[in-house]
Order: C-alpha cells, then structure tokens, then sequence
C-alpha cells in the first residue's frame, strides 16, 4: 500500500512538474491570443472555410514544442476567441504528437521506415479528428469574427468580473464593441484573463486529471508497456490504445523506451499506437477540454483518435511484418540524439519548481472558486443556473 | 645612390633561393609521397598477414572492449542514480552526456579498422539505446532530483542487463 501511495504522489509530482512551465507559458499566451487574435487577420485566417485552416494549424502545432497539458490553455484561448472547432481540435492533436525533436530521435532510434510512419499519421490523424469534431462536435454560437472590424467575439467566462468560470455552457460567444484602449492595458487585460479567468479552471480540472492519472499509475504494473507492447494481437493493440490515451506520455521520453522495446521484438504498429495515443491525449487534458469545450466534442476526440491509431497500427504492422527490424547507423543515431536534445527545451529546475507552485496556486484558486460555485448553484443564486 | 643598387640586388639574390628551396622542398615532398606510397602497396599485405599485426589488432579490440565495459560500469552507475530519487538532475545530465560523447569517440575510433576487425554492431547499437535511454531518465527530473517513472526504470534496468550481456558476448569471441 505504501509503495502505492509513494507511485500515486510521485506520478502527480511528476506529471505537475513536467507540465507546469508550458501550462503557463501557454496561459500567458493564451490571454494574449484572447485579447488580440479576435481583431487580428489572423483569425480570419483560422476562420476561414476550407481546408487551409486546419492544415494551418496542424503545421503551427507541429512546430511547438509543446507535451498534450501545455497545449490545452492555449487551444481553449482559440476556441474562445472565436475560431473554429475543427481547427482548434486539429492544433491540440498535431502539436504533442508531432515536434522536431520527437521526429528527430524517431529517426535515431526507430529508422526511417516507423518515423515516416509517425509523420504521416502525425498529420493525418489530427486532420481527420478536426474534421470529425467539427461535423459532429458541440455547436459554438459563433459570430464569425472576419465579417466585422468592429466587433469582437468573447466567452462567457471571459470577464474577470464573470461570476461563472467553471460552470457556464462552454462555448456561448457574446459579441461586445472593440475597446479602443492602449497596446499595454491590453496586454494586461489578456494576462488578466490569461492567468486569473483561465488558469484557475484549467488548472482545477487538471488536478482532477492529474489525481485519477495517478491512481492509475498506483494500480498499473510497471511491467504494462513491457507485457502489451510486446505482443501483436488484436487486443494488444487495444490495451496499447486505451492505456497510451490515460496516461501521461511525452512523445521524446518515451520514443527511446518504445525504441528498446521494438528492437527487442515488439510490433512497430503497436509502437505507433501507444506513441501517437499517448502523446495526443492524456486524463488532465481531456477532463479539462470535456469540461471547458464540450462533452461531446471530446468524446467524439478521444474515440475518434484510439480508432484511428489502431487502424493506422494494423496498417503499419501490415507494412512492416514480419521480420522488421530498425537498422541504423550508431554514430549517426548518436548524432540524430544530440540534435534531437538540443531542439528540446529543457527548464531549470528553480524555474520548474517555481511554475508547479504558481501552477498549484491557480489549480487551490480553481477548487476555492468551484467550491463557491457550487454553493451559490444550490442556494439558486449563480448567473449562470438559469 | 650607392646604398640604393644594394637594396636592389639583395632581394633579387633572396628570391633566387628562396624559389630554389620551395622547388626543393616540393620535389622533396613528391619523392617522400611516392616512395610512401611504394612501400605502403609492398609493406601492407605483408603486416596484415603477418601474426604481429593480427595480434595488434585483437589487442586494440580488447583495448576499445576494455573502453566499452568502462562505460558499462557508467551506466551501471547511472541507472542506479536514476532510482534512487536523490541524484541532482544537473549531475546526471552532465554524466549522460559524458556516457554519449565516450560512446562517440570509441565508435569513431573503431571505424578507422578494417570491417572485420570493428567491434560488433549489436552491442554497439544497445549503447546508443542505452545512451537514449539514460537521456529520457536526464529529462524525469521533479525540481532539482531525478524521479524516474517505474515503466522507465523497468526498460532502464532491462536494458542495462542487455548491454551487459552483449559486452559479455562480444568479450567472448574476441578471446
């Protein structure tokens, strides 16, 4: 039991400590995208009909090097502003699967043949579920904000004197007059959205994710990723999926581990399961999404990704086996590794630690603010009950 | 005017030996070249085939094999650090790195032999995923100490145990 307890804290730990950083770089981000994207061209861009859009925003996404918790305040502040589900669905997909230095250290340790492989369904995927969110997602009163200049498209829970930042039907677009004020009280107006409107709900919902990822991390056996990605039945690719979509993977951790495992005999198909699954979702990000886009749309995403990783898999092994084996060059995979670290960002542990706190600050904020919530809802006093 | 002729004459008189030596020197270096060329053509089929060199050859095997089980007592070490939860991140990512670059150099050192007197690629590839899986632990980093997850552990220590066996393996067929 004790070294269950110890498991359960330290994959909290672990998953907190990893993400923090990016989860608030992304908020300050994300506040400025808010504040700014809604009048810019930009939007009109991501707005547009068409394919452009989403393939635009796969590519942006591919270039971040960003694990799936950073990328979600970042993609909620899209939404937000406005801009279409699919492209928005498409970006929080593309941008934890595919990075350059995940294709980099693929190519150094899995060969050219599974990160071709990787690439493709690393662009594809993200695509089809951009497309299938958006046919079938949860509506968004949208007004578009490329028909007027003078208007800008805001959410409900956007004002930081909004009583209801957890609780509102997501995606209720309120159409308010362009403020004509200064660049900097702008920008603190989207730092304000950013990190107090925001961050707190982002933040509460990925502790919830966080404390389930970790009582599944206390109850799993290590040895899982060992037993299931070994095989190359049917139901291993299954186990790959479901398991690689709750728990927290990063893509360039985890390629040196599915590395080891593929050249001690695993199916590569299966190796694309777990990576793809894994890095293109995780509990925290999804319970953050079902509760801030919408129920259905991330069903429809997590559904939607499991079925096409597994098609891809048994596409993939269809390709490659039998007798697959990665055959590379040692000093040039020495190389690939060494470009591939210097293109990963790595944060000081000061500034990690320091990110954790804020983030758990937000995240205590979050429960402060739920718990209020919750009291007003039965008392029949909030705004947004009705 | 007189001291003038002089400083007129005198560089003419050094060009004339300075472009005599330069003509020497490169009929120098072109004699040198071919007869190291000459009696590299005759001198080399007789060291391969000779016991001396054969000799020398397993003795830098042995040699890059010693290097090679130095770096396993490394990683040994690192994969230990790894699960403990008290190592310095900052430590153990200049220690991987230095895994990394040893690796590199004994590698780039090895190529330099004929084919059949490398060391084998087998074993030499397990300590690239070796040396990407040490990299992978560099990152697990909570704050200052390095938390490696089980699964990790789980691959860190069976790949361990297979680089080890594969040096075992290689040490074997070299003696």
């Amino acid at each position: 039991m004790a070294a269950a307890w110890q498991q359960f804290a330290a994959t909290v730990w672990q998953i907190a400590s990893e993400s923090a950083f990016w989860v608030i770089i992304s908020l300050i981000v994300g506040g400025l995208v808010h504040e700014f994207l809604p009048s810019s061209r930009f939007s009109g861009l991501l707005n547009r009909r068409g394919q452009g859009a989403m393939a635009g925003a796969i590519a942006f996404g591919a270039c971040l090097p960003i694990c799936s918790c950073g990328v979600i305040p970042l993609a909620i502040s899209l939404y937000k502003s406005g801009i279409r589900l699919g492209p928005v669905m498409a970006f929080a997909a593309a941008t934890p699967i595919i990075n350059p230095a995940a294709v980099i250290l693929s190519l150094a340790l899995l060969g050219p043949q599974i990160t071709i492989a990787y690439i493709v369904l690393g662009l594809i995927l993200p695509y089809l579920l951009g497309l299938v969110t958006e046919r079938w997602g949860d509506r968004m009163s949208t007004v578009s904000v490329g028909e007027s200049s003078s208007t800008v498209t805001t959410g409900c829970c956007s004002t930081a004197t909004s009583c209801c930042d957890s609780d509102t039907a997501p995606g209720v677009i309120n159409v308010v007059p362009v403020d004509p004020r200064s660049v900097g009280a702008r920008i603190t107006a989207g730092l304000r959205w950013g990190l107090s409107d925001l961050g707190p709900t982002i933040a509460f919902y990925m502790l919830v994710g966080m404390l389930i990822a970790g009582v599944i991390a206390a109850f799993l056996p290590p040895s899982w990723v060992d037993t299931y990605l070994r095989e190359s039945s049917g139901m291993a690719l299954v186990a790959a999926a479901l398991l690689g979509a709750s728990i927290y993977v990063c893509a360039v951790a985890h390629i040196p581990l599915v590395a080891t495992l593929v050249a001690a005999g695993a199916a590569p198909g299966i190796a694309i399961v777990f990576l793809v699954t894994g890095t293109a979702t995780n509990l925290p990000e999804l319970i953050a999404l079902y509760n801030t886009i919408g129920k259905r749309t991330v069903i429809l995403y997590a559904v939607s990704l499991i079925i096409g990783a597994m098609i891809a898999g048994v596409l993939v092994n269809l390709w490659l086996l039998p007798g697959f084996s990665p055959v590379f060059d040692p000093v040039r995979s020495l190389d690939l590794l060494e470009t591939g670290e210097r293109l990963q960002p790595t944060v000081g542990g000061t500034l990690s630690l320091l990110a954790t706190v804020v983030l758990a600050g937000l995240a205590l904020v979050g429960v402060w603010r739920w718990v209020g919530n919750l009291i007003a809802r039965r008392r029949g006093t909030s705004c947004c009950s009705g | 005017m007189h001291g003038q002729t002089a400083t007129l004459t005198l560089p003419d008189n050094l060009r004339w030996v300075q472009t005599l030596k330069r003509w020497l020197f490169v009929i120098f270096l072109g004699v040198a070249s071919v007869m190291a060329v000459v009696a590299g053509t005759d001198v080399e089929p007789a060291l391969e085939s000779s016991p001396a060199n054969k000799a020398s050859a397993v003795t830098e095997q042995h040699s890059a094999l010693t290097r090679l089980e130095d770096l396993d007592l490394l990683s040994q070490g690192l994969v230990e650090k790894a699960g403990s939860g008290a190592t310095p991140a900052h430590n153990f990512r200049v220690e991987t790195r230095m895994y990394r670059e040893l690796l590199r150099q004994i590698m780039l050192a090895d190529r330099q032999h004929p084919t059949a007197e490398q060391l084998p690629q087998d074993l030499l590839l397990e300590m690239v995923r070796m040396s990407a899986l040490l990299h992978a632990a560099a990152d697990c980093k909570t704050g200052y100490m390095i938390v490696c997850p089980a699964d990790l552990m789980l691959q860190l220590k069976a790949q361990q145990s297979k680089v080890s066996r594969a040096l075992l393996m290689a040490r074997g067929k070299v003696e």
